[in-house]
């Protein structure tokens, strides 16, 4: 029966595959007539793409190279602006080093922003941006590329994203806060006193209710599409599917001094703290990306630490470079916190100081031009 | 059902110039469109790929004799494709995204679209209209109006003398 059944399956093959010799026929005919053309084609070696496989091509570009690429023509440019193409655009950041380099800073003095680069120790402008609409305002914190900024005076605030030169001005009732933070995924925004956090839509504003005890008085640490929190040497987080706090379980190393801080490098959550009884010692753990993956690694032990940790933040690392801003409170300009920022050098264990001359509150530039249009 | 019998199945498959090569159904079916020939039993005889040319049906072939050898281990995938496609120039990679996509390889297609956006990284814009064959169709003053407003991505870009 077998036998007899792959015959006839073999059968219809032959009979199926005539269909196609005869079509191969053709198209050998129709090679044949273009032969000529084809020849010229190659002498200039241009192969022409579909216009899906070039979206495809330029969605797995780094973001400065594909926004570059909108100066090609203006069809790139109507690929590149599309609201469903950046929509679906996931940004390669990872792969490019350069686009990690860029900064967004704050003009001491000013209420411009521009665009920085680091270059040895020193800062180099690479493209000034236009200022926010009304300003002045001062910066408060930042999230995926939208910065959150405040009137010292007014009760006004502002979301402003440089990349799509849009903003959402708001007048909150209260300005009794102490540290803001806000989630652009989920667009609502955190706001925390010693005992009490809030949150909110852009929209809506309620002061905050939720009793918290002891939330550490420092901004939390927007990764993984939450905001962190250090409360009792736990680190508690809001999950907003359920509307709970929790807490993120993580084993202490026994000697290493239970205080410790959180901090946001490589998109990643990072805590660090004190290498056993050792000040001048301060160890830095990353946590996998992603909320319920709570797998921590070391990342980098920095020795000769002079500052006391709770003045220690490490900030940002560019190309293997670890930039860390001191705290320093300098007692001729009074109350105004002064800060230094400086690179690690691992292999000499020594610090250098980069001349910020002008500017100040870097953060890492993140375009991201539609974020802000579903709010 | 063919391979259900345990000896190996072989194909012919033919290029738009007319050369024949023969491959393990088994590493050919990683095409969609000739795996579907064979469920419908269209793959009895040659199987006439119109649009892929000898040299890059070679090359797709060695990808899917490679590819299909190791087993189940996407690391070891991964750094078969990224050795595979290291020493392959810009002209070769367009016509395999371009074989790639008619033979409906998922694998490939992603693999090859980005090593051409690796390639493209540090290209200028020039370079790019010259190697994809694309017009200039914008003014002077609205090219540079365009480039005004993404200053900061012409960072680090190589200078624009390739040929």
């Amino acid at each position: 029966m077998a036998i007899i059944e792959e015959r006839s399956i073999i059968g219809q093959k032959r009979k199926s595959s005539v269909v196609f010799t005869e079509r191969r026929k053709r198209s050998v005919v129709f090679t044949a007539t273009i032969e000529e053309e084809e020849e010229e084609e190659e002498s200039s070696e241009i192969v022409y793409l579909p216009d899906e496989i070039i979206e495809t091509v330029l969605s797995k570009l780094p973001v400065n190279c594909l926004l570059r690429n909108k100066t090609v023509s203006k069809s790139w440019n109507t690929i590149i602006s599309d609201p469903l193409f950046l929509k679906n655009y996931q940004g390669e950041s990872s792969s490019s080093s350069n686009l990690q380099t860029v900064f967004l800073s704050h003009l001491l003095f000013s209420t411009d922003f521009d665009l920085v680069k680091f270059q040895d120790l020193n800062i180099r402008e690479v493209q000034q941006l236009r200022s926010p609409p009304s300003c002045p305002y001062k910066m408060l914190c930042y999230c995926d590329g939208v910065l959150l900024l405040a009137h010292p005076y007014s009760k006004d605030f502002m979301l402003w994203n440089p990349a799509a030169t849009e903003s959402r001005p708001k007048s909150f009732i209260s300005q009794n806060h102490y540290s803001f933070n806000f989630n652009s995924v989920l667009s609502y925004l955190v706001f925390s006193d010693k005992y009490k956090v809030g949150f909110c839509t852009w929209k809506e504003f309620e002061e905050p209710t939720m009793r918290v005890p002891e939330v550490v008085n420092r901004c939390g640490v927007s990764a993984d599409g939450v905001i962190y929190w250090v409360m009792c040497r736990e680190i508690i987080y809001f999950d907003l599917r359920d509307n709970k706090f929790k807490i993120l379980p993580f084993s202490m190393h026994d000697d290493d001094d239970g205080l410790f801080y959180l901090t946001e490098l490589r998109g990643c959550l990072c805590m660090y703290r004190n290498k056993g009884r050792d000040k001048t010692k301060v160890r830095i753990l990353i946590k996998e990306k992603g909320r319920d993956n709570n797998s921590w690694k070391d990342l980098i032990t920095i020795e000769n630490v002079e500052t006391p940790i709770s003045s220690f933040e490490p900030k940002y690392f560019v190309e293997d470079k670890i930039f860390i801003l001191l705290h320093t409170t300098t007692v001729s300009s009074g109350t105004q916190p002064a800060s230094l920022l400086v690179i690690y050098n691992p292999f000499r264990k020594t610090f250098e100081e980069v001349q910020l001359s002008k500017y100040h509150d870097l953060v890492p530039y993140i375009h991201n031009p539609s974020i802000l249009s579903s709010w | 059902m063919a391979a259900e019998t345990g000896t190996p199945t072989t194909l012919t498959l033919k290029s738009n110039d007319d050369e024949l090569f023969s491959v393990a159904e088994s590493a050919a079916i990683l095409s969609v469109t000739i795996r579907n020939m064979v469920e419908d039993g269209c793959a009895g005889g040659v199987i006439p790929l119109d649009n892929v040319d000898g040299k890059t049906l070679a090359s797709v072939i060695t990808y899917m004799n490679g590819i299909s050898a190791i087993p189940a281990d996407e690391e070891k995938k991964k750094s078969y494709r990224d050795k595979f496609l290291s020493d392959k120039d810009f002209e070769t990679l367009a016509d395999m995204v371009l074989a790639a996509n008619y033979l409906n390889m998922s694998c490939l297609m992603d693999a090859v679209s980005a090593k051409i956006a690796q390639v493209m990284e540090k290209k200028s814009v020039g370079w790019v209209r010259r190697k994809f064959g694309i017009e200039n169709d914008y003014t002077p003053e609205e090219e540079a109006a365009v480039k005004e407003e993404h200053k900061w991505t012409f960072e680090g870009v190589e200078t624009d003398d390739d040929n």
